[in-house]
């Protein structure tokens, strides 16, 4: 039983740190190292 | 009969599992880790390389298709039927923020107006440079904007006319419009129609690798030539923003 729910817990873990990851820490990353096309205003403050 | 007791250690211990040395345990975490950074690093590949090109080749997808059906307006927001509030592609509205910022998911863009179609080719041969479709351009240049795909730049003329007719695209994520930028000679040409439906041809003049501070490129008559100019710009080296490629192009008289 309790290692069912560790388990659960475990794969809950994992998912949440992949949302967090394709959606606030990836997009910084692309945004300020890998991909800006934009001219005069590099890096974050292109928005 | 008596019996002894078991060691303290073995009674605290899954049977067969001795305690393992300080080393063997160092290396166990740094293996753990090691596989930790091994996988975000994979992860990233898949959100830059895929992940990112689908919200972005399904928008193109739907604009190019309101745009030959005449119906943009209706093409707002995203494709996937998500609600996305009052958003839309509405000419005469030239929004150039996309309302999203960084912040804006691939699925949570929308706002921005179509301004043009982008068409490459490549003169006597069947071989289209940089581009094999047509590529739909955004008005505005903000990050949601160029999720999307291409962007113009908002202070810079419109196709066709006097000054420079300047558009931003990625070059690895987000439908990667310009990955093969690199590969466009002088001498190619880059068609771009305009929401009125007219064609103007730009032959491309050349390229340069620049500096993100070079707004130069952006500038009237970045060639000085007089004529009225297409500038394209993408990041570069290619998975880097540290320069960014420009190519410029004239138009055909």
């Amino acid at each position: 039983m309790r290692r069912a729910v560790l388990l659960v817990l475990g794969l809950v873990a994992i998912a949440v740190v992949v949302y967090l990851l394709f959606t606030i820490v990836f997009p910084w990353v692309d945004q300020t190292f890998v991909s800006d096309p934009v001219l005069g205003t590099p890096g974050p403050a292109a928005t | 009969m008596t019996t002894e007791a078991p060691p303290r250690q073995a009674a605290s211990q899954p049977p067969g599992r001795a305690r393992r040395p300080w080393g063997a345990r160092l290396l166990a975490v740094a293996g753990w880790t090691l596989i930790a950074a091994g996988s975000v690093v994979a992860l990233y590949v898949v959100y830059a390389m895929f992940f990112t090109d689908l919200a972005t080749e399904r928008e193109q997808r739907a604009l190019l298709e309101a745009w030959e059906a005449g119906e943009l307006d209706e093409a707002a927001g995203p494709a996937d039927g998500e609600a996305s509030g009052d958003e839309g592609l509405v000419p005469d509205d030239p929004t150039l923020d996309g309302g999203g910022g960084a912040e804006a998911s691939a699925g949570e863009v929308g706002g921005a107006e179509a301004v043009a179609l982008l068409e490459f080719h490549r003169p006597g041969s069947d071989e289209r440079p940089v581009a094999a479709s047509t590529l739909v351009v955004i008005g505005g240049v903000t990050v949601a904007d160029l999720q999307r795909g291409p962007g113009h730049y908002p202070d810079t003329a419109m196709p066709g006319e006097d000054g420079n007719f300047a558009v931003a695209g990625h070059r690895v994520t987000y439908g990667r419009p310009f990955f093969r930028l690199d590969e466009i000679e002088p001498g190619d040409e880059i068609h771009v129609i305009d929401r009125a439906g007219e064609r103007f041809v730009y032959e491309v003049a050349s390229s340069e690798v620049v500096s993100p501070h070079d707004g130069w490129v952006l500038g009237e008559d970045p060639l000085e030539t007089g004529r009225p100019t297409l500038t394209l710009t993408t990041c570069h080296p290619r998975f880097s923003a540290a320069e960014r490629l420009v190519t410029f192009a004239e138009l055909r008289p």
